[in-house]
């Protein structure tokens, strides 16, 4: 499972495809509040990114994968992110 | 909505004129600099586009030939010489003029399709071996919103090919992940993904839906960027984004500007010096304070500073805001120089440098003028005739140097040709014959200072009043005008050599709020910044404590003293005593005056010579009416 909620945070792992979106888009629609947490993610389907993109939640860590972190987190970061982006 | 267009117009067209135009200057020496036919293509190519939206035809017809021109060298297919470079600078040139014309009458003078027609077949006329011409490369906008996210330079130093690649909808259900295709393009620099449309609210969204749009900039060659998305080649497009040359890079690199109106950052100015006056007047209510509670006056002093901090560190930011290139405020002298010197059918160089130096904009606004009037006198009563020039052992081009230069606080600007120089003894003697001085006068008078009396009024060298610079202004209107921006004149001249005009200007013309008193039969000006407060009160209020006087103001004993007596006056007797109180350290000081004047904003200069060791005078300033006032500096003037 790559997509998972800990402690009320959405929890994205591994290699999040695009299956993952509907789920992710189910635990934001119950609570838009959650964090999403994206340290442990290797991939994403562009799927899961829209998602991210049209809700915005707030985001917490940098991603595994060099690429999602110099070209994707920075599209996702809201103003609402914490600056320092480790895993709560 | 015309009116606008056409100010947008009239900005951009002073901007891309000097660029063509300085290009093509270069480009007279050296006909085929690449970078110079390509920065003139641009602007006039940009400048052509611009005035087709006005009633002015002819411009762009003639910057339709001269850009036809610029192309044909660009590709190669004409080699550009002296006389076509010239050429093409006359078509700037008239192009200018006609740009003058549209502001000043809103339409071209009746002659311009003729002389238009004229311009165009000598440019064509040096195109004989035309071929079609390449259609012109366009960058797309979307090109254009890319780049301008590239935040570094990189671009600079390779090629580069962007790409923008809308999946279609479906796309999530054939198998297709985007981002992972995108992914695979190598060197990547920027990449952004923006919605297609806007995002739903997400509890409608689709999550299968596709609705982003994947642009950047990669380094790699197009090839490779192309294999990346061979599967989805329908959906993409490419452009190749060659490497930028010096030139192009400064401008991109270039800080991101935009216009604002004059009168907003004036707006700012006069905000900004209310602020600080109440700023000062908050210094008073420190040492009011202090009086009751210790504690409470401490806390207020360390506000006190901070906002004194803050408001220093916006006047700043303020007067740097105000500072413009001087460049754009000279452009028009070289087509004038051009202009004029043929006119008088002298041949001459004119250069400009140090343009990029930075002043105020008023202090550039008020350069033009003076300046052009000082070009046109070198020109006509400096530079002499070629055939005189050659018989005095000179090259029969003359040279005509302005250059700014930031020296300190003040902008130095020079003005020196290596024409025939001023006869001082012919200055005397035109002097005296025009009452300005006397002989006996005159005699004690060395060349240098004899040279100064150009400035004075009624005085003009010119023999026979002509076409161009015997104007009913002479040299002292140019004096006045440099003097009344805070500035001054001064000349230096050799015989057989040449001139040289200095004019030395402040770099920052902000006003400062004045007011004007009386003492006595004298009206001096005291900046606002230094009051604390104005008082009026009955002479049985004075009473004398020690050596002098004091009197009571608000529970507090403020020592007295009389301006006239501090500028060396003897005092007037009054039973209304006003007083100005000001500040000493931390005790207020109250001075009587006369009479209150009125407030005025106005240039403070500061003073020189005799009077800068004056103490107590902060500098003068000039009123409305021509008078000159002492400005001064309370504190200094009762320490």
């Amino acid at each position: 499972m790559s997509v998972r909620i800990a402690n009320q945070i959405i929890v994205l792992e591994g290699r999040c495809r695009i299956e993952e979106a509907e789920m992710l888009l189910g635990y934001l629609l119950e609570d838009g509040d959650r964090l999403v947490d994206l340290s442990g993610c290797e991939t994403m389907h562009s799927a899961v990114v829209q998602i991210l993109m049209a809700a915005k939640p707030v985001i917490s860590g940098r991603p595994i994968d060099p690429f999602l972190c110099a070209h994707i987190l920075p599209l996702l970061e809201t103003e609402r992110s914490p600056s320092g982006g480790g895993p709560l | 909505m015309m009116d606008e267009l056409l100010a947008q117009f009239l900005i951009e067209a002073r901007e891309l004129i000097p660029e063509a135009v300085a290009a093509l200057e270069r480009l007279r020496l050296e006909p085929a600099d690449k970078s110079q036919i390509d920065s003139a293509f641009r602007a006039v190519h940009t400048l052509k586009g611009s005035v087709a939206l006005f009633d002015m035809a002819p411009a762009g017809r003639v910057l339709h030939a001269a850009e036809d021109l610029l192309d044909r060298a660009r590709g190669g297919r004409v080699q550009l010489n002296a006389a076509s470079s010239s050429t093409l600078l006359a078509c700037m040139d008239r192009v200018d003029g006609w740009v003058d014309a549209i502001e000043a009458n809103g339409r071209l003078p009746h002659d311009a399709g003729a002389i238009a027609a004229r311009l165009v077949r000598r440019s064509g006329g040096a195109v004989e071996n035309a071929e079609p011409e390449d259609p012109i490369q366009i960058v797309p906008t979307w090109v254009e919103a890319i780049l301008d996210r590239e935040p570094n330079a990189q671009r600079a130093t390779s090629d580069m090919v962007a790409f923008r690649y809308v999946p279609d909808a479906a796309c999530f259900f054939r198998g297709d992940d985007p981002l992972a295709l995108v992914a695979a393009i190598p060197e990547m620099v920027v990449l952004t993904i923006q919605p297609l449309s806007p995002w739903p609210e997400i509890d409608v969204i689709d999550p299968f839906h596709c609705n982003i749009v994947l642009e950047g900039l990669s380094a790699a060659p197009m090839a490779a960027v192309q294999a990346a998305l061979r599967v989805v080649g329908d959906q993409a497009n490419y452009c190749a984004v060659p490497r930028q040359t010096d030139e192009i890079s400064t401008a991109s690199d270039a800080i991101r500007t935009f216009r604002v109106e004059e009168r907003r950052i004036d707006n700012l100015v006069d905000h900004v010096g209310e602020l600080a006056v109440v700023g000062n007047s908050l210094a008073s209510i420190v040492v009011d304070a202090a009086r009751t509670d210790v504690a409470l006056a401490q806390r207020l002093r360390t506000f006190q500073a901070e906002l004194d901090r803050g408001i220093l560190a916006m006047q700043r930011s303020v007067i740097a805001v105000r500072l413009v290139p001087v460049g754009p405020a000279v452009r028009r002298l070289p087509r004038l120089v051009r202009e004029i010197a043929e006119g008088l059918g002298k041949n001459v160089v004119f250069t400009i440098e140090g343009e990029s130096t930075e002043v105020d904009k008023a202090i550039a606004d008020t350069l033009f003028e003076p300046l052009l009037h000082l070009v046109r006198n070198a020109l006509d009563h400096g530079i002499e005739l070629p055939e005189r020039r050659v018989a005095a052992g000179k090259p029969a081009q003359g040279s005509l140097r302005l250059r700014f230069t930031r020296s300190g606080e003040q902008l130095h600007v020079s003005l020196s040709d290596d024409g025939a120089g001023i006869d001082s003894a012919r200055i005397k003697t035109i002097a005296i014959e025009r009452g300005i001085i006397s002989s006996e006068a005159s005699a004690l008078l060395d060349d240098g200072s004899a040279t100064q009396l150009i400035f004075a009024p009624g005085f003009s060298t010119a023999d026979q009043v002509t076409d161009v610079s015997g104007r009913g202004v002479g040299m002292d209107a140019v004096r006045r005008a440099v003097e009344a921006a805070g500035g001054r004149i001064e000349v230096e001249s050799q015989v057989g050599a040449g001139s040289n005009m200095m004019l030395v200007l402040p770099l920052s013309a902000i006003t400062t709020r004045l007011l004007v008193v009386v003492a006595g039969d004298d009206r001096y000006a005291i900046p606002f910044d230094r009051i604390a407060e104005t008082a009026t009160v009955t002479a049985g209020q004075i009473v004398p404590l020690g050596g002098g006087e004091a009197l009571v103001l608000r529970n507090a004993t403020v020592p007295l003293l009389h301006l006239s007596e501090l500028v060396g006056r003897s005092r007037t007797a009054s039973d209304r005593v006003r007083l100005v109180v000001t500040r000493m350290n931390t005790e207020r000081v109250a001075l009587a005056i006369d009479a209150f004047g009125e407030r005025v904003d106005s240039m403070v200069r500061p003073v020189s010579g005799l009077l800068a060791t004056v103490p107590g005078i902060a500098g003068t300033t000039l009123m409305g009416n021509g008078d000159v006032l002492l400005v001064l500096d309370p504190e200094r003037l009762i320490g």
